[in-house]
């Protein structure tokens, strides 16, 4: 179960969550896509587990222990790549609410990512920057003078820091605003993309959007201009919200109590249904129109009904069980 | 990416078939993506056939890295580097790639165990600001409209102030 998406979150009517993710890579060990040596495979797990299995908050495992639910549970937690789940040396050292891992032999040794919720890049940036403190000052990191820290792709180069923020768009993504925000974000060197499924249209309106650059610029320029652009977005998303409300408000309503009676009631629902319906909902708390619920607590309850989540906690693995256990979660939030 | 089909080989071939109404996508390696036979076919582009844009061909294709063994020819292929060394060894191949991705060839972000100073605070103080810009700007329109040009010429001064603190 996702904890760390905690109540009364910076921004949170519009700002899902945050994500930083920094690469980083040994520095006298082939990268992953080269590694043949098994004392090399070792040191690269060893390293990390000997520098933050101090901290009593982490736990760590090797994908190889994990059964195939685990991992597809971790993914949809965002805790884990599908990526690392392939891998057959893959490691993973992680906190107790997930909110801090470090994935180990994915396309880089280690990936070190933090979660937060609502827009909050310092603070996450902040934990993930002491976790790779940690790391720095017991491994020797393959770092460059001039181009920063090396990573096993060209396009994570230099400070290797990839912050996101995933965001609930319905306004926009409601007057067809996507393409164009989309088009003038990567003129600034950032991307937007939909939050589930690989570039397919979103379901329920969510969006991540990242930056693109890594080097060449700081930490710190990275995510004041994340932060700059995802304040216009939020400022956008805010003002064609109250527009489309004075528009076709009475329209607007009916489908927010629908998706209310809907999720109140229903004795199945998918995932991609679920997604909707609380999108819609969403959408009728940050207008006042909802008040017996928060933008958090639906966020917290869409993660949790997410497929392998379920079937990893309650062990249903039939598609039509899940449904209906998803359905029950969603009831007992709306009664 | 491993091939989703034989979880072995790199996947280079990325397909969305419609099979029975249902749209997929399927990450393969060229081998088991030539036995794949039957559904309707779009190859998409991979990001790496992007970036093989930037190559010369086939030059110095044979060159290899004393420290793990990579090609040219390999680096090209799967746009992977194989250790810290390639990154000198291939460094005039690697050189126009990164000015194409991040417009820059220079780090100038922190060195390793270097503490990056952000202050949790400063990020709503920036949002707050950028909202103390905006009105700033309406209120300059407004005062260029009324032909208030000592306000306007204030508040001007003001937000390019504003800007350059942010910046």
């Amino acid at each position: 179960m996702l904890t760390w998406l905690s109540n009364n979150a910076p921004e949170c009517d519009v700002v899902v969550s945050t994500r930083i993710r920094l690469a980083r890579n040994l520095a006298d060990v082939p990268f992953p896509a080269r590694i043949s040596q098994p004392d090399d495979i070792e040191k690269v797990h060893n390293q990390a587990k000997q520098c933050l299995m101090k901290s009593p908050e982490f736990s760590y495992q090797r994908l190889s222990s994990l059964s195939e639910l685990d991992k597809r549970a971790l993914i949809e937690g965002h805790v884990i790549s599908s990526d690392l789940a392939r891998c057959k040396n893959g490691g993973l050292i992680v906190n107790g609410d997930q909110s801090l891992s470090v994935m180990i032999m994915e396309e880089d040794h280690y990936r070190l990512q933090g979660f937060g919720a609502g827009l909050s890049l310092f603070k996450t940036y902040n934990l993930v920057d002491r976790l790779d403190q940690m790391l720095a000052g017991e491994v020797e990191y393959a770092f460059d003078d001039n181009l920063g820290f090396l990573t096993s792709c060209p396009t994570n180069v230099g400070t290797g820091l990839r912050a996101s923020l995933m965001l609930h768009l319905p306004a926009l993504s409601a007057a067809k605003g996507i393409p164009r925000i989309s088009s003038m974000i990567g003129k600034v060197g950032m991307t937007v993309r939909g939050a589930f499924g690989e570039g397919s249209a979103a379901s329920g309106a969510f969006y991540q959007i990242s930056n693109q650059v890594t080097l060449g610029v700081t930490e710190k320029e990275i995510l004041m201009r994340l932060l700059s652009i995802a304040s216009k977005v939020i400022d956008f998303e805010r003002n064609t919200r109250q527009e489309l409300y004075s528009n076709m408000g009475p329209a607007l309503e009916d489908k927010i109590w629908r998706a209310i009676g809907v999720l109140k009631y229903a004795r199945r629902m998918t995932d991609a249904e679920a997604q909707k319906l609380i999108s819609d909902v969403a959408f009728g708390v940050s207008l006042g129109i909802v008040s017996d619920v928060t933008s958090s607590q639906l966020y917290r309850i869409m993660m949790n009904t997410r497929p392998a989540i379920i079937a990893h906690e309650s062990g249903l693995l039939q598609a039509q069980d899940r449904d209906a256990a998803r359905a029950e979660m969603l009831r007992q939030v709306f009664s | 990416m491993l091939c989703d089909q034989c979880l072995k080989n790199q996947a280079t071939v990325h397909m969305t078939t419609f099979v029975n109404g249902q749209v997929k996508t399927v990450h393969l390696c060229s081998q088991c993506a030539a036995r794949k036979k039957g559904s309707v076919v779009i190859p998409w582009f991979s990001f790496n056939d992007f970036l093989s844009a930037f190559y010369d061909e086939d030059e110095g294709a044979d060159v290899v890295c004393e420290g793990c063994g990579t090609t040219l020819a390999s680096f090209k292929k799967e746009g992977r580097l194989g250790c810290a060394q390639c990154y000198k060894t291939f460094e005039s191949s690697i050189t126009p790639i990164l000015k194409s991705i991040h417009m820059n060839t220079r780090h100038t972000g922190k060195h390793p165990g270097e503490r990056v100073s952000v202050e949790p605070g400063k990020e709503a103080e920036a949002s707050e600001a950028e909202q103390h810009k905006e009105q700033l700007k309406k209120e300059l329109l407004h005062a260029v409209s009324v032909e208030n040009y000592e306000e306007a010429a204030r508040l001007r001064d003001e937000i390019t102030l504003l800007e350059k603190e942010g910046s």
